[in-house]
């Protein structure tokens, strides 16, 4: 992927990647079938000439009859044929950048989900996406036909008489003079428009999410004085630019439908002076009334056009973004590792969270670390997996930096139990057997017995099929915690690590976890991120975080007898306790 | 088109009428169109039959220039009224779209009817405009148009002006049969974006779990296959629609050969003249390209309808009904008779529901998830309508209330909590506007988030992101509760949810609570054991039932549910890795 930068259609274009072939045929096709399309009017002409010579062989007149409509027959056919290859192309070039977006997302750093909300990211792989099908399916066509057509339409116009070729062209010429000035004139009000149109937007949206806050709190008028002055300065704003620019558009589309207003004086001028021949008047009439028409598509293109170019630029913006970096180096499975962080740094937003920590996790170990929140300690567990990478320092596995394994083994190696669980809308047994694809039924119930959530689950109507989500059984937290536990058990990677969950929202289930929690901890390496002392009494060492340092670090019974900070914490969670 | 016509009245209200005249000047439009398009025929005529002259020139040239400066006058007026009008239209509807939604029930305002509610306002209410301002005129000009035209055929040669109807009256059904497909197939589309939308929610949200798991990209199957089926039912879509249009663009591009070929046979026949021949061929141009113009504006028809019916669907969304408008409660006991309720699926959610809070007392609520707890205090709050049974508060039926003057009494902390764009102290006011900044300070005291509040750079006068977002979670419950705290209501519902926050926000937050609960009659979703053991009665709800009720002492006595709930806690407290 670190091909030269490119940008605007040349990038999407590289996109296409095979399917340019598809695009390229669609264009061909679709000029053809636009040159089919003035056929028909050159058949009228031919026939006017025809009555004109008062020529009396009528079978050469019904030729041109039967010309113009295989014309017509033949201009659909090829436009079927260009529209064929321009959707097949486009909703290929559709998915291939969809799967590349997804595939790229989950490379860069976590950073990227904290600073763009799913809403956000969901626009550009949906909709941003599904504008460059417009240009691919449509546009293509479209202009490599309003600009082809219209030149050798106009050659030829050319050589046919060239005063009268540009008179057809004048209505044109002076309509986009008249709409540049007009441009020119309220240019700086397309941003203006673009603003509003954004306030107003987030005026519906915060009127209408907020709307249970605003009713329970009985909100009146003034409160929503925003939303009804967003829709009146919008209301007003457009009113003031229609009173802008209306009267130069109106101009404009009267003298784009009145090619004839310029062919018929000028072409009568140059007939009577000598200089048209009859049937050339003939000709350009008739022509005044077709060749603005093709004209016309290619200025409500450079429209569209600009809206492409913003979403492009948006996915280029995500493609853009580093990877995290990745080596070659890969670990075979089944054995113990231990990790290391030899002095990380770790800054987030040019802040730093992390200063020069240090730390050693011998295998099998069991580590906690503690600290208040904001102290470092979720930071530091997720450098291990690399969801983050170290500015300065580095974390090893076994010695070797985790930046020179290859994702997918450091992926192997390290299950991380999230406070946060996170379950797909799918059936349970699915939302187990994610730890391992190749496992068979009974390594699922397994780790779902050794999770202690197998009971529940055979308790439950459709046992392991029960769906999961919004259509499905909803679980309680302390349920869902235990089926992340069994994934991880399913996985069983060598190092884990464990963010304990603060309260379990159903009560009731703690000690289940706790059980499963035993099982799945049972000779790994583990970090635990601990919220409730007791349970890290007996841990092989505890690292006290502080403002992004480790401060202590050592058994419980060490710590204790330091009377430092921890034991600090210690006095305060006892009597948190008893109360 | 009637049904059409009739929901864009519906939706325009009293605006129409302009839209009438629109549509009255549109047609005049044509009509002067029609002239300039006759005095080309004319000159053609005149031609061909050498009796044009530079007198003629002169004339017609003359009055093409008076025709396009009025055309051009009448358009510009046109445009501005109705782009005017539109405007209007768009204003108006957001307006009382707006107002009405306030007036709907608040169990209307869940995760699905939101993103629908602001498609129907922002994108619905623009298209509606734009088509309406744009296309509507346009249509009727094709329309009129064609007919002036048609009838000039008429006048000219009955043979070709009949084939060119029937020609039109072929191709107008193969429109609405394509038009039939699209509508089939865009609808399978639709649930084919749905669903990838869903997934790459549910890609984003997981994506953590999903890397560790190495089912990234291609690899997790669900989201590519999402995309495949998309993919699938795009190309069906377009296919599937191309036939239709291109058949009826041949049909209807085929009336300037048939002209040619019906003119030459007449012509040999001896039945029409030169003249007449050129007439019949000009018309054919006019009509086809007319009707092509009718081709490209059809969709935009359907799409408008879909919007109408849209807004449509909103405003026909019911408020709910009410006798009083104020309410004076003297005391403050909930009381629920016998409830029974389902949502809108028919699925009832509670069984029977009987309890009695007095005032100042607190009602506990446990159970598992899907139990019917958060079902309960929405129906306080009238969020919903029971179907059978009542409920009291302060000893009137809910029903009875305007759910505005029942919430007055009322202050709820919810599960997610939303702020509005809006600076710190302004959020917090929410609970009384107009409250001075001492009131604020205090109730943020009390909410145990003025110390935070103070470290920002600009204090009570920061401005929070929207939803809240620049604020972690811990932070907004609390200024959430703060906005409770300042209302002072004498109910207080409350769903005491702190998972996902760290150890130091919970102990603020329960002090907060704590604070909060004092002297109020408090229905509260407990999930803090102390809330539950100082709870006036507690009440255990399995699958949409009370199962046990009275006091912690009283239900460990019990030994049900709830003592083992209790003793597993036990158990869980001497644990240690």
């Amino acid at each position: 992927m670190d091909v030269k930068k490119k940008s605007g259609i040349s990038y999407l274009l590289e996109l296409a990647g095979k399917y340019r072939l598809h695009l390229a045929l669609s264009a061909v096709f679709g000029v053809l079938s636009a040159l089919c399309s003035f056929v028909p009017y050159i058949m009228v002409y031919q026939t006017l000439l025809f009555l004109f010579e008062g020529n009396a062989d009528t079978g050469l007149a019904l030729r041109y009859g039967i010309i113009a409509a295989s014309a017509i027959v033949g201009k659909f056919v090829f436009s079927i044929i260009s529209g064929t290859f321009s959707h097949l192309g486009a909703f290929n070039t559709l998915y291939n950048v969809r799967t590349r977006i997804s595939r790229h997302i989950a490379k860069v750093n976590l950073g990227f989900f904290t600073n763009h909300t799913s809403g956000e990211i969901k626009k550009v792989i949906i909709e941003d996406v599904e504008r460059i099908e417009k240009f691919l399916a449509h546009q293509i066509p479209d202009i490599t036909s309003a600009l082809c057509v219209p030149v050798i339409v106009f050659i030829y116009l050319l050589t046919v008489n060239v005063p009268m070729a540009f008179c057809l062209l004048a209505p044109v010429i002076i309509g986009l003079v008249i709409q540049g000035i007009a441009m020119a004139v309220t240019g700086k009000q397309m941003s203006a428009y673009h603003r509003l149109l954004g306030k107003l937007n987030s005026a519906i949206m915060q009127f209408i999410n907020g709307m249970p806050v605003m009713k329970t709190y009985n909100m009146t008028a003034e409160s929503y004085s925003e939303y009804s002055d967003t829709v009146t300065e919008y209301n007003t704003f457009w009113k003031q630019s229609t009173r802008d620019q209306g009267y130069t558009y109106g101009v404009f589309v009267a003298l784009v439908e009145s090619g004839i207003l310029f062919a018929l004086p000028v072409g009568g001028f140059l007939y009577f002076s000598s200089s048209l021949l009859v049937q050339e008047y003939l000709f350009f009439m008739v022509m005044s009334m077709v060749f603005l028409s093709s004209l016309l598509n290619l200025m409500n293109l450079a429209m569209m056009f600009n809206q492409i170019m913003s979403g492009m630029s948006r996915i280029q913006t995500i493609m853009d973004l580093p990877c995290t970096t990745e080596g070659k180096a890969t670990f075979e499975k089944g054995q113990e590792h231990s990790v290391s962080f030899e002095h990380v740094t770790f800054r987030y937003d040019k802040t730093d969270v992390l200063h020069d920590v240090n730390l050693t996790l011998p295998a099998g170990s069991l580590t906690a670390f503690v600290g208040a929140s904001g102290a470092g300690k979720t930071t530091a567990a997720q450098l291990i997996p690399k969801f983050w990478e170290a500015a300065e320092g580095a974390v090893k596995i076994d010695g070797i930096n985790i930046t020179q394994i290859k994702t997918e083994n450091l992926m192997e190696l390290v299950s991380f139990v999230f406070q946060e669980t996170f379950m797909l809308s799918d059936s349970i047994y699915q939302n187990i057997a994610i730890g391992d694809e190749n496992a068979v039924r009974e390594q699922v119930e397994a780790a779902a017995k050794a999770a202690q959530i197998h009971e529940f689950i055979m308790s439950l109507p459709n046992g392991y099929d029960t769906k999961l989500g919004e259509d499905g059984v909803k679980l309680s937290g302390g349920e869902k915690q235990r089926v992340c536990i069994a994934r991880a058990i399913l996985k069983d990677a060598p190092v884990i690590v464990f963010d304990e969950a603060t309260s379990y929202t159903d009560i009731e289930n703690e000690h289940k976890i706790q059980l499963a929690l035993a099982n799945l901890l049972k000779g790994k390496t583990t970090v635990m991120i601990a919220h409730r002392l007791h349970t890290i009494v007996e841990a092989d060492q505890i690292c006290v975080f502080h403002r992004g340092r480790i401060e202590e670090t050592g058994t419980h019974k060490q710590l204790l007898a330091a009377d430092g900070r921890y034991s600090k914490m210690w006095d305060a969670y006892t009597r948190e306790v008893v109360s | 088109m009637n049904t059409f016509m009739k929901t864009i009245r519906e939706a325009a209200g009293e605006r129409m009428k302009t839209l009438y005249m629109s549509i009255v000047l549109s047609c005049v439009d044509s009509v002067l169109h029609m002239a300039m398009f006759s005095m080309m025929m004319i000159t053609i005529i005149e031609l061909v039959k050498g009796v044009f002259t530079p007198q003629k020139l002169t004339l017609y040239s003359g009055v093409l220039i008076g025709l396009f400066i009025v055309r051009a006058i009448l358009y510009s007026l046109n445009y501005t009224r109705t782009q005017f009008c539109g405007a209007d239209i768009a204003a108006d509807l957001r307006l009382s779209l707006g107002d009405h939604i306030r007036s709907l029930n608040l169990g209307y305002f869940n995760k699905n009817s939101i993103g629908r509610l602001m498609s129907t306002l922002t994108t619905d209410i623009a298209d509606f405009e734009q088509i309406l301002t744009h296309s509507l005129a346009s249509i009727f000009k094709v329309i009129f148009f064609s007919a002036l035209a048609l009838a000039f055929a008429f006048m000219v040669s009955w043979q070709y002006a009949l084939t060119a109807g029937v020609l039109i009256l072929i191709a107008l059904p193969l429109m609405n049969a394509g038009g039939k497909m699209s509508r089939k197939y865009g609808a399978r589309q639709k649930n084919s974006i749905n669903r990838v939308i869903s997934r790459i929610v549910e890609y984003i949200n997981g994506i953590r779990t999903f890397k560790l798991y190495n089912l990234t990209g291609e690899r997790f199957r669900r989201l590519d296959d999402s995309f495949v089926e998309l993919k699938k039912d795009s190309v069906r879509l377009e296919l599937s629609i191309m036939p239709f249009s291109i058949l009826f663009s041949i049909i209807t591009s085929l009336m300037l050969p048939v002209s040619l070929i019906i003119g030459t046979v007449m012509l040999q026949g001896g039945r029409i003249d030169t003249q007449r021949f050129i007439a019949i061929i000009m018309i054919a141009v006019s009509l086809s390209s007319m009707m092509a113009t009718l081709g490209s504006l059809y969709p935009e028809m359907t799409y408008l309808g879909k919007a109408a019916e849209n807004i449509l669907q909103v405003r026909e969304e019911k408020p709910l009904a009410y006798q009083k408008d104020v309410s004076d409660l003297s005391a403050y006991s909930v009381q629920f008779n016998h409830v029974h309720f389902s949502y809108e699926n028919d699925l009832e959610i509670l069984h029977d529901i009987c309890f009695q809070a007095k005032p100042g007392t607190t009602t506990a609520l446990v159970g598992p998830s899907g139990s019917g707890k958060t079902t309960i205090i929405s129906l306080i709050s009238r969020f919903w309508d029971v179907q059978g049974g009542s409920i009291e508060v302060g000893g009137t039926n809910v029903k009875e209330l305007s759910p505005d003057s029942l919430t007055s009494h009322m202050a709820v902390v919810f599960q997610d909590v939303y702020l509005l764009h809006d600076t710190i102290a302004n959020n917090i006011r929410t609970g009384r506007p107009g409250a001075p900044l001492e009131e604020v300070q205090e109730a943020a005291k009390a909410a145990q988030c003025h110390e935070f509040i103070m470290a920002l750079p600009d204090g009570y006068d920061t401005v929070v992101g929207e939803a809240g977002s620049t604020l972690s979670g811990g932070e907004r419950q609390r200024i959430s509760i703060a906005r409770a705290f300042i209302k002072n209501a004498p109910v207080v519902l409350l769903d005491e949810t702190t998972s996902s926050l760290d150890a130091d926000n919970e102990r603020e937050i329960n002090k907060a609570l704590d604070m909060l609960m004092k002297d109020k009659t408090v229905i509260v979703i407990a999930h803090r054991l102390g809330t539950v053991v100082n709870a006036d009665q507690i009440l255990v709800l399995e699958h949409g039932r009370i199962k046990e009720r009275g006091t912690h002492t009283e239900l460990l006595a019990q030994k049900g549910w709830y003592a083992q709930m209790i003793a597993e806690q036990e158990k869980a407290k001497k644990w240690a890795v």
